[in-house]
């Protein structure tokens, strides 16, 4: 599968953080959520792409190139969005739309006027007027007027109202009807991941916790629950993190198969949301191997 | 690969010169950009400190409103070298004063024409020169102080520290001259000598803020 994005041994160091030997990649044509807990590293990943950030070490290509070295012609194909979209307020939508169309090769004036009406945007009005709803929509629908193939969003869907995050998640679900188009989106909000995503990459204090297709997640992660007594020294070390409770344990595997082949009348073993996942790891527990 | 290079350069130059070009102006209520005009326009001969005022004006709302909403990561995800963005702020300056002088050269003229009684251009010639040449220079101080500090000020702030970095050079001029009056003011070559000197401290000034610039880490 031929990959649009490929991230190699990313590392980045900050003051109290540290970004850790990082890989991921995705196919052309597919939906990567990007989930962690809140400081987990996933807006250093997505500046990192973007260059904002320089990397301490490691390798980023983007439609097979370098990032830094084809970094304009790059991010004329690119289509981003940040999680508080910074425009010069003072303008209205109009003129801060005349300001950024001609830096892109693809501008589309149809398909701008066409998300704009779809999104019901007052053109006229001026930026600092707009909801953080309205706003999202706005960067959303310059992130798309210029065929962007590779579309990079961090944090979308915080804070806004559920009509739009379903709007949102239907309209990235037919971008990608067009095979050569693909997108990565930074999320905490596990559920809209678990609708469209068909890749996920967790992030959890700067390491890659996994990468992989969504399914597979579903299938391989699970929540154990049974009784404290059972749980001896050499069955702990089965699971990803532990919690125990006055009336029973609860516990993450990353091997749910053969948890349930092997333990099947003894404990309980349920599929393992991504918010489940996201609880236990960033909790972390009495066998925390993280 | 060159020519694509070129085509994506000459583009985003303009465009980012139009962008630095019309956000102080959008700041404007187009009444305040007439009355500029007007006042640029029937002045006379001092209409010159005030269109050199006007474009100190420009150029620090210009930087301020990058400040203000903070804009710099934004600009940096547009597809635009970072160089390109530095050079820009550089150039958009330049042309600004050079623009205004131009335009006061060209309506000092106009109203000698109809007032003989104004003094030719040819008096006033050095006064313009080194004026101009102060503003050139404020440039080139405070463009890498912008560009290393980015984030760290508010607008109010970045607009003092320009006016405050021109007033500077106006009294350490004044002082120079005050103590080396008669050997500097005999120099024949003292316009071409300060004209050297601001080219040169304008390209290490460009030097200095693609350096800062390209390390800065826009966070925020």
């Amino acid at each position: 599968m031929e990959n649009i994005l490929e991230i190699k041994s990313l590392c980045k160091e900050y003051e109290g953080f540290k970004l850790d030997n990082v890989s991921f990649s995705i196919p052309y044509g597919y939906i990567m959520g990007l989930i962690g807990p809140n400081g987990a590293g996933k807006t250093t990943i997505i500046k990192s792409i973007m260059n904002l950030i320089r990397k301490t070490s490691g390798e980023i290509t983007v439609f097979g190139q370098d990032h830094i070295q084809h970094e304009v012609e790059i991010k004329d194909r690119i289509g981003f969005v940040y999680d508080h979209p910074p425009f010069y307020d003072h303008l209205s939508l109009e003129k801060m739309k005349s300001i950024i169309a001609p830096f892109y090769t693809n501008w589309d004036e149809v398909l701008f006027r066409r998300y704009i009406s779809e999104f019901e945007l007052p053109l006229k009005k001026k930026i600092e007027t707009l909801s953080r709803g309205m706003r999202m929509k706005y960067a959303l629908t310059i992130a798309l007027s210029h065929h962007a193939e590779l579309i990079i969003m961090d944090e979308p869907t915080s804070g806004l109202d559920p009509v739009f995050r379903r709007e949102l998640l239907e309209i990235l679900s037919g971008l990608i009807q067009d095979e050569r188009k693909s997108i990565l989106f930074s999320t905490h909000i596990t559920s809209d991941l678990e609708r469209i995503a068909d890749f996920i990459t967790y992030i959890h204090k700067g390491k890659l916790i996994f990468s992989c297709p969504k399914d597979d997640v579903m299938d391989l992660w699970g929540v154990v629950k049974g009784p404290n007594n059972w749980l001896d020294q050499d069955k702990q070390t089965l699971f990803t993190t532990v919690k125990k409770g006055e009336y029973g344990f609860e516990a993450l595997t990353s091997d749910a198969k053969s948890i349930r082949r092997e333990f099947r009348d003894e404990v309980i073993v349920e599929k393992a949301t991504l918010e489940d996942i996201m609880y236990f790891t960033s909790k972390g527990g009495e066998n925390d191997k993280q | 690969m060159i020519n694509s290079n070129t085509s994506y350069h000459t583009r985003n130059l303009a465009a980012l010169l139009k962008k630095d070009f019309l956000i102080p102006l959008y700041t404007m209520k187009p009444v305040q950009v007439v009355a500029f005009v007007l006042i640029i326009l029937f002045m006379g001969s001092t209409s010159f400190t005030l269109s050199m005022a006007v474009a100190l004006v420009l150029i620090t709302t210009g930087i301020s409103m990058d400040e203000k909403y903070k804009v710099d990561s934004f600009l940096c995800s547009l597809p635009v070298k970072r160089s390109t963005i530095v050079f820009t702020k550089y150039l958009n300056a330049w042309l600004l004063i050079l623009g205004f002088v131009s335009f006061t050269v060209i309506s000092h003229m106009v109203t000698n024409l109809v007032n003989p009684s104004e003094p030719e251009f040819i008096s006033i010639f050095e006064g313009v020169l080194y004026s101009f040449l102060i503003m050139f220079n404020a440039v080139g101080i405070f463009l890498p102080a912008h560009f290393k500090f980015i984030g760290n000020f508010n607008k109010s702030v970045l607009s003092f520290a320009f006016v405050f970095i021109v007033v500077a050079i106006f009294v350490v001029l004044i002082i120079f001259l005050i103590f080396y009056s008669e050997t500097i003011l005999d120099e024949p070559l003292l316009p071409v000598w300060c004209t050297i000197g601001t080219i040169l401290l304008n390209a290490i000034s460009l030097f200095l803020s693609n350096y800062f610039y390209k390390k800065q880490e826009l966070t925020i």
